[in-house]
């Protein structure tokens, strides 16, 4: 066998060495460059199969340079101490609304790799992820990368560490994971610093965490595990201890990373599950499996919950998909469970789903998925926060959709979502990142110095402030540089109306939003111009208004078309003419039509997106 | 069996620029009349119109012998237009002459690859009117470069159209530009009132005539009534789709929806927003609505 490594499934493993770990980062810092380079020094990936980010196996991932899922690939190691190792790696996503992914994969491992870019520092995931891992109780090893860069500096971002992290850096890996540089010494840490799987034995009753699954369109539920106790193999009648539904196992097998069989997973092991289950909802991230005959009998701690907090509407683009956009989000919720969803209806877009993400990114990858994967054609109405209603007589409630605003004056109070927000900045963009907090609704409770050049500003903002733009804003004020990080802090009292949205004088259901009283106007003012500049122009003038209540708050018009052509209809025409106008009216199926005025998807893109830069 | 003939003949001398219709520079294929000759059924007929293409490249007595009709419209090129083919025509019972004119300006008849001046063409009519007292034109607007001032030759009847770039026309695979639709709608509103004031009135979208010289072969298309179209490029109209009668509101005797109830919604709001007018269950289009009068129908298909 070569020296270095080879494919997983040789290594017959031995507690000691299998090493579960995952990799961990603040957005672009490299984990998944670094995890390339692990793929080929350990030959688990031949040379002419490795790509760039070989393992952002979505189109939408490679498109758009970003890990979404995390994924896990088992690989062999033979070490400077001429033992052989199994490796099981993670992959995670860097972005904040994908924390639970990290979360996630850190059930499944004993150790972390903490890629640090050595030009950038630390940045706000950085330390959100490495609570996360120091929580989980995951020994953490400190990887710098990027030293190639000629913006490195090693010294300054190794104090970051030991100041900000409190991770000792006596002995720091340097690396570059794009040359390569470095990288060996990684493998050598894994080993090294990372502790094996801790167990009952292999020989104790079978307990297996759910950490993923996935929906194969042939096989099934396919369940990703991370065994840490006794054994599993194909033929077995193994039981989800949280939801009681059993399944034959038809396989079980590792990530290679391709999913490769294998004849059994032992405990320490990470690996996957293909058994009889079809349906997606009957199985959930954080249950343990067992054996249905002599199982375990308590279950691990799995994961908590976790809440949606950003709201939008999903309507099929045309009625007659409903079950198909019910079939494709049941399928999706299997690969991710963080979204929720329930029937909703709309007078404007009739039966729908009103769905819950963790932030906007997730919102909107999912909504991409839903069109890729299940080529699903869908409307999506303005994302919303939930509120809390306090009623005159008492009762209290929750909104997460507009149209379920109760009359104002019913109302005693209504509490908006707060977050706690820490964003690091240059110092020298201080004030411009304190005034969008503040524009925003937000306030700055104290300043953290990071080093000569950067600061720390820990916030308090609304939710629903958030949903739009901040980040675009946040990284324009601070040219790129400004990193955000945060968490829900609760509720607040707050003067919020419902904004509705007029066409042609007729109230359009799906554009109503939640929004602050003082920022109603301008808010409406850039819907408007929103939606004016998305819906085409019809033979008539077309007024497009907001409104709180009765009070019309702003308004654009949208001019008519001039003319349609004037041609000649003689009788050899007229069944070209029919087919023209059939044509004419078929192009506009594509729209959804509100009091004769009709609405291109792109219009729901817009009021979504529509931002008008001061 | 249907009381509206079209003829069609897709025979031209050369291509037109602007033009999309289903024709060919060439000599008519030999036997083309007699064929259509051997499919005519017994008639009788309320309307023939004999279209193009250009009909008169034709030999058509074959078919001059067999047809007759209250209306019988031959449609002519100007270099047509000889006393010999008149006499024909008028011996054989056509009794509606349109002739294609398209502009009054020399260097646009050229651009056009017409092949005569504005004053043959007016020449040309004169000598249609000695035959024929109900006789046509037919006007482009709205073609590149295109400028004159509309002149009266005497005309029953004029049809104004404006330029269509269609993908399959000499004109529509050159990149050049064409008058936005605000200039094309000004100058269609002027040739209007210049024919308003000959005495023609607008009774279609496209046509103008004067009172009682309105074609009533299109109005029968236009109405929904059946008809037979024979030759090659030709539709027939047989058992209609009942909806086709929504083109009536082309005309200016509007649409009756006594029938068709499921469009009256849709109407309705166009009455609102200016574009009809409704007398009873009829609907007609205002000046504006003559604008955009496809869209309308598109929402009613
Ligand atoms: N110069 C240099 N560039 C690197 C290095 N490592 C990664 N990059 C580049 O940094 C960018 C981000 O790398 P990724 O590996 O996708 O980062 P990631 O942390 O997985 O990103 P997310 O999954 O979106 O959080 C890519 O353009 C890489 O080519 C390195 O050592 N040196
Ligand atoms: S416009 Fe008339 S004459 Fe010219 S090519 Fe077309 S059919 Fe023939
Ligand atoms: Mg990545």
């Amino acid at each position: 066998m070569r020296r270095g490594g080879g494919s997983a499934e040789q290594v017959m493993a031995t507690l000691e060495n299998i090493r579960n770990f995952c990799i961990i980062a603040h957005v672009d810092h490299g984990k998944t460059t670094l995890s390339d380079r692990i793929l080929e020094l350990t030959h688990a990936v031949s040379q002419r199969e490795l790509k760039e980010q070989t393992l952002d196996a979505m189109d939408l991932e490679r498109e758009r340079g970003i890990t979404i899922k995390s994924h896990p690939v088992s690989m062999e190691y033979e070490a400077k101490d001429g033992k052989k190792y199994l490796f099981n790696l993670l992959d995670t996503p860097g972005h904040v609304d994908f924390a639970y992914e990290v979360s996630r994969s850190m059930g499944a491992c004993e150790g972390a790799l903490l890629v640090v870019d050595a030009a950038q520092g630390v940045e706000a995931q950085t330390v959100a992820n490495t609570y996360f891992a120091q929580d989980a109780k995951l020994e953490i090893v400190p990887v710098l990368n990027k030293v190639d860069l000629p913006g490195a500096n090693v010294p300054e971002v190794s104090r970051e560490i030991e100041d900000i992290l409190a991770i000792p850096m006596d002995d720091p890996l340097l690396v570059s994971a794009k040359t390569g540089q470095g990288c060996e010494a990684v493998l050598e840490a894994i080993v090294q610093r990372i502790p094996p799987p801790e167990t009952r034995g292999i020989d104790a009753p079978l307990r297996a965490l759910v950490f993923d699954s996935v929906f194969d369109e042939f096989r099934g539920v396919i369940t990703y595990v991370r065994v840490v106790d006794g054994s599993l193999k194909a033929g077995q009648s193994v039981v989800f201890m949280g939801s009681r539904v059993t399944t034959a196992v038809h396989e079980v097998g590792i990530f290679s990373p391709n999913k490769k069989p294998v004849e059994k997973l032992e405990a320490g092991q990470v690996g996957y599950i293909v058994g009889t289950v079809k349906d997606p909802s009957e199985i959930k991230i954080g249950d343990t499996v067992t054996t249905a005959k002599l199982g375990a009998d308590d279950p691990l701690p799995g994961f908590h919950d976790i809440h949606p907090t950003v709201f939008c509407g999903i309507y099929p683009m045309s009625t007659d998909e409903f079950q198909k956009v019910e079939q494709g989000l049941e399928k999706l919720h299997l690969n991710d469970s963080a979204f929720t969803f329930h029937h909703e209806s709309s007078l404007a877009l009739g039966f729908g789903f009103r769905c819950g993400f963790l932030g906007l990114l997730h919102m909107e990858i999912v909504q991409e998925r839903l069109r890729r994967e299940f080529g699903l054609d869908i409307i999506t109405t303005s994302p919303g926060v939930i509120y809390k209603l306090k009623m005159k007589d008492g009762e209290e409630r929750e909104l997460d959709n507009p149209l379920q605003m109760p009359d104002p004056s019913a109302l005693e109070t209504i509490s908006e979502p707060i977050l706690k927000a820490r964003i690091i900045t240059p110092s020298e963009s201080i004030g411009d990142v304190m005034r969008i907090v503040m524009d925003r609704r937000g306030f700055v409770e104290g300043t953290e110095t990071i080093d000569q050049k950067r600061v720390m500003l820990h916030c308090k903002l609304p939710l629903n402030e958030i949903l739009i733009d901040f980040h675009d804003t946040l990284k324009s004020v601070s040219h790129g540089y400004a990193s955000m990080d945060y968490e829900p802090a609760g509720y607040q009292v707050s003067d919020i109306v419902k904004m509705d949205i007029l066409l042609n004088g007729e109230t359009v259901d799906a554009f109503a939003t939640m929004v602050h009283r003082d920022k109603a106007r301008s808010r409406g003012i850039q819907m408007c111009k929103a939606l004016s500049e998305a819906i085409p122009p019809h033979q008539f003038k077309i007024p497009v208004q907001a409104a709180i209540g009765k009070e019309i708050i702003a308004r654009e018009d949208i001019r008519p078309f001039r003319k349609d052509v004037l041609a000649k209809l003689y009788g050899g025409d007229v069944t070209r003419k029919m087919k023209v106008l059939e044509k004419q009216k078929r192009g506009k199926a594509r729209m959804k039509e509100f009091g004769h005025v009709n609405v291109p998807q792109s219009a729901f893109i817009a009021v979504l997106k529509g931002t008008i830069k001061e | 069996m249907a009381e509206n003939l079209y003829i069609h003949f897709p025979f031209c001398r050369r291509k037109c620029t602007y033009c999309a219709l289903p024709s060919k520079a060439m000599r008519p294929t030999p036997g083309y009349v007699e064929n259509i000759v051997r499919q005519l059924p017994p008639g009788p007929f309320k309307t023939i119109y004999f279209g193009g293409g250009t009909p008169a490249l034709c030999d058509l007595s074959p078919l001059l012998d067999r047809l007759e009709a209250p209306e019988w419209t031959v449609e002519l090129h100007p270099l047509d237009v000889r006393r010999e083919l008149l006499e024909t025509l008028k011996a054989g019972g056509v009794n509606r002459i349109s002739m294609g004119v398209q502009s009054f300006s020399d260097a646009t008849l050229k651009d056009m690859g017409r092949g005569y001046t504005a004053a043959q063409a007016h020449r040309a009519f004169d000598l249609i009117r000695e035959y024929f007292d109900n006789a046509g034109i037919d006007l482009i607007v709205g073609y590149p470069g295109d400028k004159w001032e509309l002149e009266d030759w005497g005309f029953k009847h004029v049809s104004v159209y404006s330029l269509i770039l269609e993908p399959e026309s000499i004109l529509g695979r050159q990149s050049r530009a064409i008058p936005g639709d605000d200039e094309t709608l000004d100058r269609i509103r002027e040739i209007a009132e210049a024919l308003d004031r000959m005495g023609l009135r607008r009774y279609e979208i496209s046509s103008y005539a004067k009172e009682g010289f309105e074609c009533r072969h299109n109005l029968a298309v236009w109405r929904g009534e059946d008809y037979l179209g024979l030759g090659d490029g030709a539709e027939s109209g047989l058992d209609r789709d009942p909806r086709e009668k929504m083109l009536s509101l082309r005309t200016r005797y509007g649409l009756d929806t006594s029938a068709f109830p499921q469009w009256r919604e849709t109407l309705d709001f166009h009455v609102r927003e200016g574009l009809l007018t409704k007398t009873g269950l009829v609907y007609r289009l205002t000046s504006r609505g003559t604008e955009v009068c496809d869209s309308i129908l598109a929402e009613l298909v």
